[in-house]
């Protein structure tokens, strides 16, 4: 019995994972971003109004 | 909000080092399975993922009791840390067991109790998200979001066994799925290197991801208390 | 001092007990009253029973495996909507407040709603399983059915009450109850569905037992959980 080729799935498996994990990390930058400017945004609101 | 921490970069960078490493061994060190072909090896990670699932899993229930108990919203970031994060690797396992399913046993989906109990899992976690959306103070979404982690964790073993429990009442007779899902099939000594080692990378990758969404939960919570401030 | 400590605390016992019924006969003498919240579970239920017949082509031989799945599935449904219901009036009418401002144990208020929202449900229960048994000529009156059903009834309302508790305080509500609740039942409905339906072929005892021990284990740890985590959802 010969050893099936099922490298396409091995492939597409890990393209997921990798797939997955990068959109997960860039979603924490993005974030992490976002809520940067909103805290200067927010600092200089503070010291305006002081 | 204080800098990325030196120790934080450094592991960042040991992470994905060491995911190259596992890279490599899974696509080189790691044997060809006879049976199954290059599809087996996507157990590695697909075992790894699971692993750090479930470290997210118990970090989250560990957290919401505690949150109750103490009321320091601190544990509140942990816990939704732990949620989230746990969230993406079951995510992960779930899809790679699925991938892995079907040329080996003809079926996307098996039923068996691991990847049917990790499905239920992931409804729990985002039924959780949901709840937290739909509420204003923050103090009560901590509040909700402890207990029902709490809830949700205690089921979920309960679940296990009663799917465990009817599997084995009633065998479903999928090609060879009782053995393997079971992890029980033999494995050479370079197939279990691999497995290990993926483990411990992805433990350090779970550390590094967990320290980084920590950190933008207390930012979060930076922002909205100052919000809330300036607002009155 | 001893004296008046251990009387202190049969008589907290006491007045324990007489909040809880105090709050479940609350409840249903509302309801003995309106009958609201019971019509609707109940004709809720028979549509589902109904609407099985068409989507499931329940013939004779499909229908003895089937029976035990159809009948929790309806359960699972009507009792969301008597939950959601039940801890609704109480938030709206201002019920709630009024509780929780009186000088009673937090967890009395608990086990008062889940004892009402169990008779609720069990009344469903009673009326649907001879309706059922009519309509599909099967005879499901049986008193090991029965106790299985009292067994997942009383695990779904404990939880059920608790998340009904936590949904009614958010934005989405009535929604947010089924979302919560039905992940974390499927060890009551998985073991329901199976001694249900062990029961309806006549299985021996041994091979129902362990699924009724999953339910009692299951009942026990929720309600415990419940009493030590309730105060924690209604705190203001």
């Amino acid at each position: 019995m010969s050893t099936p080729d099922t490298t396409r799935f091995f492939y597409s498996a890990y393209a997921i994972i990798f797939v997955t994990l990068t959109f997960y990390v860039i979603s924490l930058i993005v974030r992490w971003n976002n809520l940067r400017n909103e805290l200067d945004a927010l600092n200089e609101l503070e010291t305006d109004s002081k | 909000m204080t800098p990325t921490p030196r120790a934080l970069r450094v592991l960042e960078i040991v992470s994905f080092l060491l995911l190259c490493a596992a890279v490599w061994m899974v696509f080189f060190y790691a044997p060809l399975e006879a049976v199954m072909g290059a599809v087996q090896k996507v157990f590695y990670f697909h075992v790894a993922n699971a692993w750090v699932g479930m470290l997210g899993f118990i970090a989250a229930g560990v957290s919401g009791i505690i949150y109750l108990r103490t009321h320091d919203m601190k544990w509140d970031i942990v816990e939704v840390a732990a949620v989230e994060i746990s969230l993406v690797f079951f995510f992960i396992a779930i899809v790679t067991g699925s991938i892995w399913a079907y040329p080996a046993w003809n079926t996307w989906w098996t039923w068996d109790p691991r990847l049917t109990t990790a499905a239920i899992l992931e409804l729990i976690y985002i039924a959780y998200m949901l709840l937290r959306q739909g509420i204003e103070d923050p103090e009560r979404r901590a509040r909700f979001g402890a207990v029902y982690a709490l809830i949700g964790g205690l089921s979920v073993p309960l679940t296990f066994m009663s799917i465990r429990l009817f599997r084995t009442i009633h065998p479903v007779v999928v090609g060879g799925a009782n053995a393997a899902a079971q992890g029980g099939f033999d494995m050479a000594p370079k197939m279990l290197h691999s497995m290990f080692f993926a483990l411990a990378v992805f433990t350090v990758i779970f550390i590094t991801l967990f320290w980084h969404r920590i950190r933008i939960g207390i930012l979060a919570q930076t922002v909205e208390q100052l919000k809330l401030k300036l607002t009155q | 001092m001893n004296r008046s400590a251990t009387r202190n605390s049969s008589t907290r016992a006491g007045s324990f007990l007489r909040a809880v019924g105090a709050i479940a006969w609350k409840d249903l003498a509302a309801e003995l009253r309106s009958r609201e919240l019971l019509s609707a579970m109940l004709v809720f239920a028979l549509l589902v029973i109904l609407i099985f017949n068409f989507a499931l082509e329940l013939d004779v031989k499909t229908r003895a495996t089937i029976t035990a799945g159809v009948l929790w599935v309806t359960f699972a449904f009507a009792g969301t909507l008597g939950l959601n219901r039940s801890m609704a009036v109480e938030k709206d009418r201002g019920c709630l407040d009024g509780l929780l401002l009186a000088p009673v144990d937090r967890t009395a208020i608990y086990f008062g709603k889940v004892i009402s929202n169990l008779a609720f449900m069990l009344i469903v229960e009673a009326i649907v399983l001879p309706v059922y048994s009519i309509l599909y000529n099967t005879n499901l009156l049986s008193l090991g059915l029965i106790g299985v059903i009292l067994l997942g009834s009383i695990g779904y309302v404990a939880v059920g009450t608790l998340l009904s508790s936590m949904a009614v305080q958010t934005r989405t509500r009535d929604v947010m109850l089924p979302i919560l609740l039905f992940p974390v039942i499927v060890p009551v409905l998985v073991a329901a569905v199976k001694a249900s339906s062990g029961v309806l072929q006549g299985l021996p005892m041994d091979e129902i037992l362990p699924w009724l021990n999953l339910l009692v284990v299951y009942d026990v740890i929720f309600i415990a959980i419940a009493f030590m985590v309730f105060d924690y959802v209604v705190e203001e």
